[in-house]
């Protein structure tokens, strides 16, 4: 199967003023080969590049800082303009107000928790926030378009989102326990989507053959600029976890999640059939037609845990590579934990194992309220030191080999990093991880490229052509 | 009862434990294999979905044409080159941007060499925004509805990083039952739990209509929830028809369940009852739903002549029938229990004028009728009609047949028998004075407007509306809606107030001293006559109209939302509003005391609530649902106030004018204007409070 990738720390950039950064992202549209990641925190938004033919690979490309006061970004996610072709990028935090910086040109739109592209149109814009709601935005012409919460929406603050690979289903978690699972397929949705396309700007635009289509949908809904209300979910569940979900990713039609209290990445099955509605049928659009909330389905199956160790705040979130090869996540002891994903097998293996053996009674512990920054420190040498590999220079240790049966995540471990990590991400050809911290400090790490030449013989691996202007790609 | 080989209970629970193993052994070897199944399945999928999107992207969007991240400082040094997109700043270019961050950068080159630097970068200034005030999401709606209680915690709350105390809140005042911490749902171990419940009970030959029989006996109490959810007849529910449930059979099925939930330690051995029920239906649905779809015991319909297809058509009317909500007029309303399929007294008509040329009063004196021919939907509809109408109401009841008219109507009451109570007209006609004398006794009813209680209509054949009425012990006067007599002397008869000048909105009128709205079915004055003009006007046609009807009507003034000049958002008038003038009704969930004290336990804490006292039993909170009045402030200097008044059996609360105001004014009212009736404090006034500080850091 696969062999154990290697990363070595190549690069830690600290911020004088320790502000805490609480979002990375790479940008994976980028068309040039360049590895550009951008991470975001406090005031501060820094847009940099990793070259890895150079030896000195990383370098700062541009900062921004907010002249509002009182912002504090959370997350950040990239998109591509749909009609130059250049990278978009955008930022929210505390404020509550979305901004999109154009990179460039170099300019900039309650709290927003987390901002997710549609996986197929770079212009719709998710973002969850602490108003117990998710909105869907339109970047093209700049309007709110689908509002889902409500009825059956979180009860609390939304952490997380994920947008399904196919673009027709959205999932979220909050701090109300739940997990939901959101359709785009409604015909009013789709509706409402299609229609926040053509509005005032777009209309002089050369596209005049579609504004009588316009006018119809106009006359057919009243007041189409306005945003419509998503009330029910198709799923939804506040049984799986016990605490705040911070953090909530597709895995093909799998979930996986994780909450503030227990230190595991659940990989879960919703059980709710994610089948788009037949588009070709429906003809007529039924305005206030949801999903009746009868139809909700609450039932999961759990198919393995992935566990690490010292994470009980919450606002931590993990990381998997955009081809869902890796999943990565941070604790509060600076450490990053890699999983393949190629061995979720044995994982399950693991998990039914531990599930067999343990009584029928579960234990569980009085759920509390977590905080979202540590206060306790954390001990990282004293316990676990089974688990814990010390890499620091000298690269990371697998002990795949050791064992075939029982697979150890990888870990990453610096010495000089002791503070909590916020967010993981993979560059688009994995050859990258960056992590950001509280303390303000980001943490590079690479792919031992030894490793990788003996890898090219596999042809199942991602082809990491050291050439920057080649695009990386995926053979399958 | 078929015969069963009886078990020591002994060997029974022997049995559970090694069930219930073996059990656990199966489900996990299942799950096992579907588990890798599933991730394979998703993993292929990710691959194919990766591709195709990769696909599209790259044909969707262009390449960008030039350096997509120049460095900030040559953007900025010429100062040509405007910004492209929608929410540019307006700041002049050439303006030197401020700010800078200092960055220390280490890199490992190799395993031992590292080298420090230090970049300090120019940063690209983000404008500040104007930033609205805050609100959690809320939808709007145009009627109070009415919400369940959910006694269930099923999540903590979260009340700030800087709050210390929040993890010892304690809910179990308040809560009936928690789904949080130690009480989490394991829904593998359920799962395990209803699957070796399934075995052994088809071991020992026990029928899914036996665990619930003796379901009921072990609790019943909660086994009402599972006959009341089908009520449509959809699911099959034995447990209301009369079968013997053999007492033996319910020990058994106590002894297993028992001893399942002590190797579980202490689960809830009803819950999982549930559970299973709810699995063995799923198993075999299709046996038992033919037979428990009989039409629901209303032995009225089923008289004389009833062919197969007109039992079809009544029980389809009687779903109908029954589902009709006369309060609020639409079918199957969530508000209101289901009116029970009976009579209400309803004034017989007067007949003073034929309702056409083929009404009955010209019949009376043919001495032979014609043969009419009813099919089966007419005859259907003829009951129900006559059995609203009562059966005098010839005119109304062919109204509501459309192919049938009144002559044809009559003949068949007469050939029925029914017209010999015909004479009954002339006689009950007295029911006016009835009204009358009713009128006189009902001023002395004294009406506790502050201490009323939700209204249900009564309903006691036989009983007059003593101390056992409901409404009587909720202090409410009877209603339109009530079963009982229509000369209770506990009816509220309405107001009389006709003539110049009154306009049913001061103390003369009876209706608004009892904080009641006008009734157009029972008051004198004008509620019942139309007024098209918008604003409730002196004079309509040189006549005073009933201004005690604005909520019924939704005669709500145009207000809007805007930024408060106090605290977040506020509530403004857009129009000239009169002193006493109603401006909109304040609206809500409608919920319980008790769960109205859960959640202000929470509204409390977070120092923002919307509730607000309707009545002795409910209270409207506006937090989730509401409409725009949700959003004006508070003041000690008020310019509006409110008012709980009755309308049509709810009660309503209406906001009202305390002087006159000019266009664009923002509304305020005192919310402690009844003591401690309304505990009201704006969300938004949190920020103005306190300033929303940034997230603490770990460190």
């Amino acid at each position: 199967m696969s062999k154990p990738e290697k990363y070595r720390l190549k690069h830690t950039l600290t911020e004088p003023t320790k502000t805490s950064f609480y979002g990375v992202s790479f940008n994976h549209n980028d068309s040039h080969g360049n590895t550009i990641f951008a991470v975001v925190g406090g005031r501060n938004v820094i847009v940099a590049r990793l070259e890895s033919d150079k030896t000195v690979a990383l370098s700062i490309v541009q900062t921004y800082v907010d002249d509002d006061e009182e912002e504090n970004f959370y997350c950040c996610a990239w998109s591509v303009d749909p009609n130059v072709g250049a990278p978009l990028l955008a930022v929210a935090g505390a404020t509550g107000i979305l901004k999109i910086l154009n990179t460039s040109v170099g300019s900039p739109v309650k709290e927003i928790n987390e901002i997710k592209f549609h996986p197929k149109d770079p212009s719709l814009l998710f973002s969850a926030s602490k108003d117990f709601s998710i909105r869907l935005w339109n970047l093209k012409t700049m309007r709110p378009v689908v509002i889902f919460g409500g009825e059956c929406g979180h009860r609390e603050p939304v952490l997380s989102i994920d947008v399904h690979l196919t673009g027709d289903f959205l999932a979220s978690s909050g701090m109300d326990h739940a997990v939901k699972i959101w359709t785009l397929c409604t015909p009013v949705i789709k509706h409402t989507i299609e229609s926040s396309f053509i509005s005032r700007s777009s209309s002089t635009r050369p596209q005049q053959l579609l504004l009588p289509q316009q006018k119809k949908c106009c006359s057919s809904h009243g007041t189409a600029s306005m945003p419509v209300f998503a009330h029910y979910p198709i799923f939804s569940t506040t049984q799986l976890h016990n605490n705040y979900v911070d953090c909530v990713r597709w895995y093909g039609d799998l979930l996986m999640s994780r909450c503030a209290a227990d230190a595991t990445v659940v990989l879960w099955k919703p059980d709710v059939e994610l089948v788009a509605f037949d588009k070709s049928n429906i003809t007529t659009v039924v305005v206030g037609g949801p999903a009746a909330p009868s139809k909700q389905q609450t039932s999961f199956d759990i198919v393995c845990e992935f566990e690490f160790n010292h994470c009980d705040i919450w606002f931590l979130r993990f990381g998997i590579s955009s081809d869902y090869r890796m999943l990565a996540t941070g604790n509060q002891a600076g450490q990053i934990y890699l999983w393949d994903l190629q061995d979720i097998p044995y994982y399950i293996d693991d998990y039914i194992e531990k599930k067999k053996a343990k009584g029928s009674g579960t234990k569980k512990e009085k759920a509390v309220v977590k905080k979202k920054g540590g206060t306790s420190v954390v001990n990282r040498k004293s316990s676990d030191v089974t688990d814990t590999l010390a890499s620091g220079t000298s690269g990371s240790i697998s002990r795949v080999n050791e064992n075939a049966v029982i697979k150890k995540p990888t870990i990453l471990d610096s010495d000089s990093c002791e503070s909590t990590i916020r967010q993981v991400d993979f560059s688009k050809n994995r050859q990258w991880i960056v992590a950001v911290c509280d303390d303000g400090s980001i943490w590079c790490w690479k792919l031992n490229i030894d490793i990788k030449s003996q890898e090219s013989i596999n042809k199942d691996k991602v082809s990491k052509g050291s050439g920057s202007n080649e695009d990386p790609m995926i053979i399958d | 009862m078929n015969k069963r080989h009886v078990k020591p209970l002994s060997v029974l629970r022997e049995e559970v434990q090694q069930e219930y193993l073996k059990t656990r052994e199966d489900f996990y070897e299942s799950k096992q294999s579907e588990s890798k199944a599933i991730v394979f399945e998703s993993s292929e999928k990710i691959k194919q979905l990766l591709l195709e999107n990769e696909r599209h992207f790259s044909v969707k969007v262009p390449k960008f044409q030039g350096d997509p991240y120049p460095e900030i400082e040559s953007l900025y040094v010429p100062k040509g080159r405007s910004s492209i997109g929608s929410g540019s700043p307006k700041s002049p270019k050439e303006k030197k941007p401020s700010a800078k961050i200092d960055l220390n950068i280490q890199d490992s080159l190799s395993a031992s060499h590292r080298k420090k630097r230090c970049e300090k970068r120019q940063a690209a200034s983000i404008p500040v925004q104007n930033q609205i005030p805050r609100y959690a999401l809320w939808t709007p709606i145009i009627r109070s509805s009415k919400t369940e209680d959910d006694p269930v915690l099923r999540h903590l709350y979260y009340f700030g990083e800087d709050s210390e105390d929040d993890g010892d809140i304690d809910y179990s005042d308040v809560y009936e039952e928690s789904i949080v911490g130690k009480n989490a749902i394991d829904p593998e171990g359920e799962q395990i739990a209803v699957r070796t419940l399934h075995r052994i009970f088809n071991q020992n030959n026990i029928s899914v209509g036996l665990v619930e029989k003796s379901l009921v006996k072990i609790d019943p109490k909660q086994s009402k929830g599972v006959t009341t959810s089908s009520r449509m007849g959809r699911s099959p529910v034995t447990a209301n028809r009369a079968i013997e449930v053999d007492d033996h059979d319910v020990e058994i099925v106590e002894v297993v369940v028992n001893a399942l939930a002590k190797i579980l330690k202490g689960k809830e051995i009803k819950k999982l009852l549930h559970k299973y029920l709810e699995y063995a239906r799923k198993l075999e649905p299709p046996l038992s739903t033919t037979e428990s779809t009989t039409t629901p015991d209303d032995s009225s319909d089923m008289e004389i002549e009833s062919p197969k297809s007109e039992s079809n058509v009544n029980s389809m009317m009687h779903s109908y029938s029954s589902l009709w909500c006369r309060r609020c007029y639409v079918y199957d309303c969530t508000d209101f229990r289901p009116s029970e399929n009976r009579k209400r007294p309803r004034p017989p008509n007067d007949k003073s004028k034929p309702c056409g040329t083929d009404c009955y009063v010209h019949l009376r004196r043919e001495a032979r009728s014609p043969y009419d021919k009813w099919n089966d939907v007419e005859i259907a509809l003829f009951r129900k009609a006559a059995l609203l109408m009562g059966s005098k109401n010839y005119c109304q009841v062919a109204e509501i047949i459309p192919s049938k008219n009144c002559k044809q109507v009559y003949r068949r009451f007469r050939a029925l028998g029914e017209v010999e109570k015909e004479q009954e007209i002339e006689v009950g006609s007295s029911s006016d004075e009835a009204k009358k004398k009713s009128r006189k006794i009902m001023t002395k009813i004294e009406i506790d407007a502050e201490n009323h209680s939700e209204y249900h209509p009564c309903d006691h054949p036989g009983r007059p509306c003593d101390f056992n009425c409901p409404c009587k012990k909720g202090n409410v006067p009877c209603e339109k809606y009530c079963h009982c007599d229509l000369d209770c002397p506990r009816r509220f008869p309405g107001c009389n107030c006709y003539g110049f000048g009154k306009t049913c909105s001061n103390r003369g009128c009876i209706c608004f001293t009892n904080y009641r709205e006008c009734d157009p079915d029972l008051c004198g004055c004008t509620a019942s006559e139309c007024n098209t003009n918008h604003s409730v006007s002196e004079t309509d046609m040189g006549r005073s109209l009933c201004k005690n009807v604005a909520i019924q009507r939704r005669q709500a003034k145009h207000t809007i939302v805007g930024v408060s000049t106090v605290a977040g958002w506020g509530l403004f008038v857009r129009e000239h509003v009169k002193k006493n003038e109603y401006l909109g009704e304040y609206i809500g969930e409608v919920i319980s005391q008790a769960e109205a004290d859960r959640r202000g336990k929470i509204y409390d804490k977070r120092g923002t609530s919307f509730l607000f006292n309707l009545n002795k039993d409910f209270v409207v909170d506006a937090t989730r649902k509401g409409n725009k009045f949700r959003f004006i402030n508070h003041s000690q200097d008020p310019n509006a106030y409110c008012r709980v008044t009755l309308v049509k059996g709810e009660h309503r609360i209406g906001i009202y004018a305390l002087c006159d105001l000019e266009p664009g004014s923002e509304l305020f009212f005192d919310y402690r204007y009844d003591g401690e009736a309304l505990k009201f404090v704006p969300f938004e006034r949190e920020r103005a409070v306190s300033p929303v500080k940034p997230i603490p850091n770990g460190k």
